[in-house]
């Protein structure tokens, strides 16, 4: 311990966020989105999730088909490609709810799924409560 | 794994801490009212008590005084600003943190972003995206002291709060009362009674006690960088870098502290991390606003050192890309400015301040920048002088405005009785510094 500096003991895996990649498909307008950093999830559960991006992604009861991928395998995947990678996790749904933020450039919309893998869209869950649960174990101190 | 139903266990006290709070979220996103209305309604909060703010940060600010809400549900940032700004606020109008609760909420889950709300002392950081369950049970988990109102919490959260209010006497005799409570966490204590003479200048005590906190349970993260910071005080540089250590080994680094680090491995001159930092800036993939601005101070300061120092070219690089990421911060600018002042190039220099965005240019910090820079160049000297004058009229002259605008006063030949007020003005104004003044008349 003594011999080392502050640069063999900063950890550059600290700085670094759980995130997915999004690839939207509007079925209904017959569009494709894909955003790195524009689009977040802002909230999961059992069978839905709350996204924000920009406000023409898609509206009120629009059929979209969403693809997912790690931010861990930007690297070796092209991003345009992203949704015909193996480790991509495909979601059919819908858009029920859609109000616009403050600046009206954006928007979050409530999208429940109608055709997805159970186990496949509970492994994302858990991903993203175990990062959680470590930033409470650091709280917690 | 399935999501866990959601089924938190609200207990009677629950239900009598929230009861009659209010709860102000600074969140505009309309879908995730439902669950935070939901899950703060189960908690014992009445609907009517639950507000949900759309507006600028002006008018957060406006509201948080007029609601005095017991809860507030912040952003990490908030457009330009940062949520540190609502916790401070919310902490001057709500001192007692025990019948109150600061979270912030976040798309960045990285620890080390999280880390700030540790340095800090917020109650939690929710990291999107979220579940219902996971929302609840942070703050459940998190207010669980406050909730179960435990006698030693909410006495430690007194002297806290006394700390805040510079009473330090009473604060550290009630602090020594802390020992004899059945609950008492004996870390805690002696890191309160450190924090007391931290604050009082009695650093030779304050390491004492932390060093007590610190046997009692090591790698305790407060008492440890309240002991960090006793050590900067007294410029024991090497114990500092080496608690320091420590404190990096046992925790996520806090972007914040960046600029901190960087100046301690410089005068410990461990020039390794000063290499370091430089690539890290570079592999860093997520840049959050949050941690940008502290990337660039960061990469300032070394290149400030590898340009006068080890390596100036990669100094120079550094120095450049920390005003890419500085996105006009004037304290960045500044430190960039005097480096290549200092080395005579002009040109770069104000090419760095002139790229500051408009709305600084007429901020007095902005003035002090541009009166340095103008005053380095025989062309500019008039009106180098001019904006010496106007700081000095606007109330902003330092020791250094001062002694500048005497001795281009002098370079420009003007009047002798006018230097001689502008003397007098300067004794006047820093009487401290009068006796230097003076020598300019003789």
């Amino acid at each position: 311990m003594k011999s080392k500096n502050f640069s063999q003991l900063i950890r550059l895996s600290d700085f670094a966020q759980i995130r997915h990649i999004i690839y939207l498909r509007n079925e209904t307008s017959q569009t494709n989105f894909i955003h790195d950093k524009q689009v977040s999830l802002r909230e999961i559960g059992a069978n839905y999730m709350i996204m924000e991006g920009p406000s023409e992604c898609c509206q009120h009861g629009h059929q979209v088909t969403l693809t997912l991928v790690p931010n861990s395998l930007i690297k070796s995947v092209k991003i345009p490609n992203i949704h015909m990678n193996e480790e991509a996790i495909k979601l059919v749904a819908r858009v029920e709810q859609y109000s616009l933020l403050l600046d009206k450039k954006r928007a979050t919309w409530t999208i429940r799924f109608t055709q997805y893998n159970i186990k496949e869209w509970n492994d994302i869950i858990e991903t993203y409560q175990n990062q959680q649960d470590k930033i409470n174990d650091l709280l917690s101190e | 794994m399935i999501e866990p139903k959601y089924d938190l266990q609200i207990t009677p006290e629950t239900h009598s801490f929230f009861e009659y709070k209010k709860v102000l979220v600074l969140d505009p996103n309309k879908n995730l009212r439902s669950t935070l209305k939901k899950i703060f309604f189960d908690f014992g909060v009445g609907l009517s008590n639950i507000e949900f703010f759309e507006g600028t940060f002006d008018e957060a600010v406006e509201r948080m005084h007029e609601e005095q809400p017991e809860i507030v549900v912040s952003p990490l940032s908030f457009g330009e600003q940062s949520a540190l700004e609502f916790f401070e606020l919310h902490n001057q109008i709500l001192p007692d943190r025990m019948t109150s609760a600061f979270f912030i909420i976040s798309s960045n889950n990285s620890l080390s972003t999280a880390s700030i709300a540790l340095d800090h002392d917020i109650d939690g950081y929710v990291s999107e995206p979220f579940t219902k369950v996971g929302i609840g049970s942070i703050i459940l988990n998190s207010l669980g002291p406050k909730i179960s109102n435990s006698p030693f919490e909410r006495e430690k959260e007194k002297v806290k709060t006394l700390v805040k209010q510079k009473n330090y006497a009473e604060a550290q005799e009630q602090a020594e009362q802390l020992f004899s409570m059945k609950d008492a966490k004996l870390e805690e204590v002696f890191y309160l009674l450190g924090l007391c003479a931290l604050q009082q200048r009695n650093f030779k005590e304050a390491l004492e006690y932390l060093d007590q906190a610190l046997q009692t349970k090591p790698g305790h993260y407060k008492s440890l960088r309240a002991k960090a910071e006793a050590l900067i005080k007294t410029s024991r540089w090497k114990e500092t870098y080496e608690v320091n250590k420590k404190i990096i080994e046992l925790y996520p680094l806090n972007p914040e502290r960046i600029p901190e680090l960087i100046k301690i491995s410089v005068i410990n001159k461990k020039y390794d991390d000063i290499f370091f930092f430089y690539d890290f800036f570079h592999k860093l993939e997520e840049r959050s606003p949050v941690i940008q601005k502290h990337i660039a101070a960061g990469l300032a300061l070394c290149g400030k050192f590898l340009f006068e120092n080890e390596n100036p070219e990669k100094g120079l690089e550094a120095l450049n890309a920390s005003a890419r990421f500085s996105d006009g911060a004037l304290e960045i600018t500044r430190t960039i400015v005097m480096t290549l002042l200092n080395h005579e190039m002009f040109a770069r220099a104000r090419e760095i301040l002139y790229d500051t965005p408009v709305e600084l240019e007429s901020s007095p910090d902005f003035k002090l920048i541009e009166f340095e820079l103008l005053s380095r160049s025989t062309e500019h000297v008039k009106e180098a002088l001019a904006i010496g004058l106007g700081l000095i009229q606007s109330d902003h002259g330092t020791f250094r405005v001062f002694d500048l605008v005497i001795k281009l006063s002098v370079q420009l030949k003007r009047k002798p009785n006018v230097i001689e007020d502008l003397i007098n003005d300067a004794c006047l104004k820093l009487p401290d510094d009068a006796e230097t003044f003076r020598q300019y008349i003789k």
